[in-house]
């Protein structure tokens, strides 16, 4: 009872985010009168009412005078499934609904109860045993969403008026009380957490699972995870399953006691780096940060904890003072010789640039379905299409490729987030270049392609390949 | 190439032709809660009338049924469907643009026809009758100005709405 507000700072290695959903608010919705009409009232509410230890020690009561409710509206899809408010199916209250019913009914079995509803969804392990037994227990359901709630001037009684689709009749349903099944929203102060913890929210609020198929729970800052309500409404077992989910990860994580990291991360090179603010606006996870150096100007500094190894800031910075752990420009210009110094076909040689996640995948998923591209075509992989300047397009040329292909992702399908639309523009900067040079644009192609389109990288290598014969051998100024 | 030639000579299923009308855009969005019914001050004293319901014969395809009917110029235009629909369907739109259908195919109701006769005329709906003008003065309010009937007509033969107009007027 005496217990006050304090503040505890803990030394973590792992953060679960387990924040929960809030009910909304339906008070908005302007024609069912929450909160002007006392008898209206929501699903929390009613719950407290149901509780044998709650404010009315279990019996269901009309809040304006307490007298008891005998007849009893519930309304399906408030504030959710609503294009004004929130646009998904919360997923619960039709549960929650026919739980209160039931408990309800099975407690005072007088009770008149009616749940007007647009659809009963009830998916989920023995869920559909809730509707059948509220049917048997005698509790109405209409089909059809209530236009407005009104209060009768006399008997102070409410009014649902509702047009029940099925009987194609309008009624005038009668209540005590009417329980609004208000749509379950983000938990208040989400997104105050998400700036804090460096986490996205997904267009209805809620946090953002790095992948909901391949890594649920997950999210892109390694050691947070993410469970339960905070990504989405859900019941209790699969509450329960994304908790467990979260737990194990997150054991996982700490058992090791040292965070495994691939070398692949950024170094800056702080003689070079100079002041402009390119690659912390444009590192994707918040890696770079900019520190004031000796010299009395700022320096780039990258955490290797937080750095995933793009190299979008590579790409990005125009002193080439960010430099790749083993992806050194020097380095992957010596890769490029090599794949380009012999062709043995009488094909035009293609430099295939592809990125790792789903250009090389697509490389090699169309080796794996035993499709055929011409052997001219030579498949460098780079971390992320993100990280090619424009100068290392020209390079290919200058190296020996009669044409160049950048393979990356879907732009908005980017594993590294921006990485292949900052490719995509870089390669139309190149090709305006090309044309300035006296060599035709059409030389240098960008793809984007899914990580299973073995297809459209074998049919798009043909293309190119065949493309270059017609456009003959390439001409460079300065001979060969 | 020949496939997506054959599919255009298809006709359109019929909430397509509502859905590429002006007005009609949102048609599909309907999931039949009926907010928009219950919400209908024509629908409570007509069975005549259901919004839901001239949505749902559209999306089905029951083209005859609802231009040939009546129920879509029993819309009263007050908006209260469109107001509360949850889905953003544009209800009272929706019907405009199935009179619009109706209209072209010559499913009009005659005094609707009447007032487009007297638009075109006179350019008002209804003859302004002596006592009207009458009763304005012994009210205090100004004569009624001429209504500018050839700019009104320009407007009308722009849109089109005269020749469907004629045709209705030679059936």
């Amino acid at each position: 009872m005496d217990q006050k507000t304090e503040r505890v700072t803990l030394n973590v290695g792992s953060i679960i985010v387990a924040t929960g959903f809030r009910e909304f608010d339906p008070s908005v919705i302007k024609e069912y009168h929450y909160g002007d009409y006392p008898d209206v009232v929501t699903h929390l509410e009613l719950a407290r009412m149901i509780d044998g230890f709650g404010p009315t020690g279990g019996l269901i009561v009309r809040p304006s005078d307490r007298k008891p409710a005998k007849k009893i509206v519930m309304i399906q899809c408030v504030g959710s499934r609503d294009k004004r408010y929130n646009s998904y199916c919360s997923g619960i209250c039709c549960m929650i609904s026919l739980k209160h019913a039931i408990l309800i009914k099975e407690a005072y079995p007088d009770t008149d109860i009616t749940i007007c509803y647009i659809d009963i969804r009830t998916t989920g392990r023995g869920h559909e045993d809730y509707y059948e037994r509220a049917r048997e227990l005698g509790i109405k359901f209409v089909k059809g969403r209530p236009t407005e709630v009104l209060l009768d001037p006399e008997t102070k009684r409410l009014i649902v008026d509702v047009e029940d689709a099925l009987l194609n009749r309008f009624l005038e349903l009668e209540a005590d009380l009417v329980v609004l099944a208000s749509a379950m929203v983000p938990a208040e102060g989400t997104e105050k957490l998400a700036e804090i913890l460096g986490l996205e929210l997904d267009e209805d609020g809620f946090f953002k699972e790095y992948n909901a198929k391949l890594r649920p729970t997950e999210t892109k800052m390694s050691g947070v995870y993410i469970c339960g309500g905070t990504t989405f409404p859900k019941d209790v077992p699969t509450t329960s399953l994304h908790a467990h989910s979260a737990a194990v990860k997150a054991a996982k994580f700490l058992m090791n006691g040292k965070i495994v990291k691939d070398q692949r991360t950024a170094v800056v090179k702080e003689e070079y780096c100079g002041d402009c603010e390119f690659c912390p606006v444009t590192c994707p996870y918040g890696a770079i940060s900019l520190v004031p150096s000796d010299e009395g100007h700022f320096v780039a500094r990258v955490s290797d904890l937080l750095c995933e190894g793009c190299g979008v800031c590579v790409g990005t910075c125009p002193l080439n003072a960010i430099e790749l752990r083993n992806w050194r420009p020097d380095q992957m210009l010596a890769q490029m010789r090599a794949l380009l110094s012999i062709n043995g076909s009488s094909k035009p040689l293609v430099l295939a640039i592809c990125c790792s996640e789903c250009g090389h995948t697509a490389v090699d998923s169309s080796g794996m379905s035993m499709m055929q591209y011409p052997a001219s075509v030579r498949v460098m992989k780079v971390p992320c299409t993100g990280i090619l300047q424009v100068h290392q397009f020209l390079e290919a040329f200058k190296a020996g490729a009669q044409g160049v292909m950048v393979v990356g992702c879907k732009s908005d399908g980017c594993h590294y987030e921006v990485g292949s639309q900052i490719a995509k523009r870089k390669v139309e900067l190149a090709k305006i270049l090309l044309k300035e040079y006296g060599v035709e644009p059409e030389r240098l192609e960008m793809f984007n392609m899914v990580y299973i389109e073995g297809a459209k990288f074998a049919e798009a290598a043909r293309m190119m390949v065949e493309r270059l014969e017609k456009m003959g051998p390439l001409r460079l100024m300065g001979g060969s | 190439m020949e496939q997506a030639e054959e599919r255009e000579n298809v006709t359109l299923p019929f909430s397509k032709v509502v859905a590429s009308r002006l007005g009609g855009e949102t048609i599909a969005l309907c999931y039949q809660c009926g907010t928009c019914a219950s919400s209908c001050p024509v629908a409570k004293i007509t069975p005549r009338f259901n919004p839901r319901k001239v949505i749902k014969l559209s999306l089905l395809g029951e083209k005859d049924e609802v231009i040939s009917g009546d129920a879509i110029w029993l819309c009263c235009s007050c908006y209260n469907c469109q107001e509360r629909c949850p889905q953003g369907v544009e209800i009272a739109d929706v019907i405009y643009a199935l009179r619009n259908i109706a209209f072209e195919e010559g499913y009009i109701p005659p005094i609707y026809s009447e007032f487009a006769s007297a638009l075109l005329k006179d350019g008002r709906i209804i003859k302004v009758s002596k006592f009207v003008e009458k009763k304005r003065s012994t009210l205090g309010l100004p004569p009624l100005k001429p209504t500018g009937v050839e700019a009104l007509r320009k407007i009308l033969s722009a849109t089109g709405f005269d020749k469907l107009q004629k045709k209705e007027e030679s059936r």
